[in-house]
């Protein structure tokens, strides 16, 4: 049925996923994705409240393992990241296709870094900041959800707003910074 | 006799992705300690990120009201006595250096257990996996000397 669906859909130039989730304020929260010939919509099922970027405001797309699925990572022109998780590996290649269709953009695949290691280099694009392990990404920190940031010697403070709905809720994160770079 | 400190061989969690354990807790987007692995999973705006154990230098458990919370302190240059800088892979990296994790502690009504109950578990667990690992570290440079 759902098959069905996506492929009429797909003559149309619109991919609908009805069970994905965005990433929000640490939390994957579930809702429907709308990729229209011009602009990705995400409709959270839960508030109703609509994610929209037009299709000229993207700027990367890759493609990434998230917790228990898979899917993309979209930075907008604007510096905000856009992360939608739900998606199954099978899934990569239709949606690849789409975006180089429609958007004229490559999904490049990201692999994350699965090292273990505390060390690595901290990078920002647009708002959000990446931390690199052997060039690979560990984790991403999009920057609104900073609520202070707190310089020491070779240290830098970082504490994040509160999720409730969370099981578990990130409060802070400091590193450490070498001499180097701070001159 | 050699003068050059050695460097620890660095420790590495996982090689490929299909050796990443595949558990509810870390779908659930909560910490998840590997005990085959000697790794634990926490959860990063999103993402499951892997710290070998060989990592992490402490960690404490705190009650303050309605909430738990669990602090890890990772091993990095400049303040600590426990590691010289010259043990370090890659002293001029950034170094993650401690994380706090916030959990409520009570139940919403059909839940079976408080949200701080993963925070819970994950600390007895932490402190057995670096008991382990600190007691084989510590044979394996007795059978060196």
């Amino acid at each position: 049925m759902v098959l069905n669906q996506i492929s009429k859909t797909c003559k149309m130039s619109v991919l609908e996923y009805p069970d994905i989730t965005i990433e929000h304020k640490g939390q994957m929260t579930k809702g429907r994705l709308k990729l229209t010939d011009s602009t990705i919509i995400f409709k959270n099922s839960k508030t109703g409240k609509l994610e929209q970027l037009s299709s000229g405001d993207i700027d990367i797309v890759t493609w990434q393992r998230f917790a228990g699925s898979w899917g993309l990572r979209i930075f907008a022109k604007s510096g905000a990241l856009l992360r939608f998780g739900g998606l199954r590996e099978s899934d990569k290649e239709k949606v690849a296709k789409f975006f180089d269709s429609n958007y004229g953009v490559k999904v490049v695949d990201k692999e994350f870094s699965l090292r273990g290691w505390n060390w690595g280099t901290a990078k920002f694009t647009g708002s959000v900041l990446t931390f690199d392990i052997s060039r690979d990404p560990a984790f991403d920190i999009p920057l609104g959800n900073v609520s202070q940031c707190t310089t020491g010697k070779n240290e830098v403070t970082l504490e994040f707003h509160q999720n409730d709905d969370a099981p578990v809720s990130l409060m802070e994160m400091r590193f450490h910074i070498p001499s180097s770079e701070l001159a | 006799g050699k003068e050059v400190e050695k460097v620890r061989k660095s420790n590495v969690s996982y090689k490929s992705t299909s050796q990443m354990p595949k558990e509810k807790e870390i779908e659930e987007l909560k910490i998840y300690v590997d005990m085959k692995y000697e790794t634990i999973i926490l959860p990063v705006f999103g993402m499951p990120v892997p710290f070998h154990i060989s990592t992490i230098k402490n960690i404490s458990q705190s009650v303050e009201g309605d909430y738990t919370y669990l602090r890890v302190n990772f091993f990095h240059p400049g303040a600590t006595i426990t590691k010289a800088e010259g043990s370090f892979a890659n002293p001029e990296a950034t170094f993650l250096k401690e994380v706090t994790y916030r959990s409520i502690n009570t139940k919403e009504p059909g839940e079976i257990s408080a949200p701080s109950a993963n925070l819970n578990t994950a600390f007895r667990l932490i402190k057995e996996v670096q008991k382990k690992f600190k007691t084989r570290e510590a044979e394996e440079r007795e059978k060196e000397d």
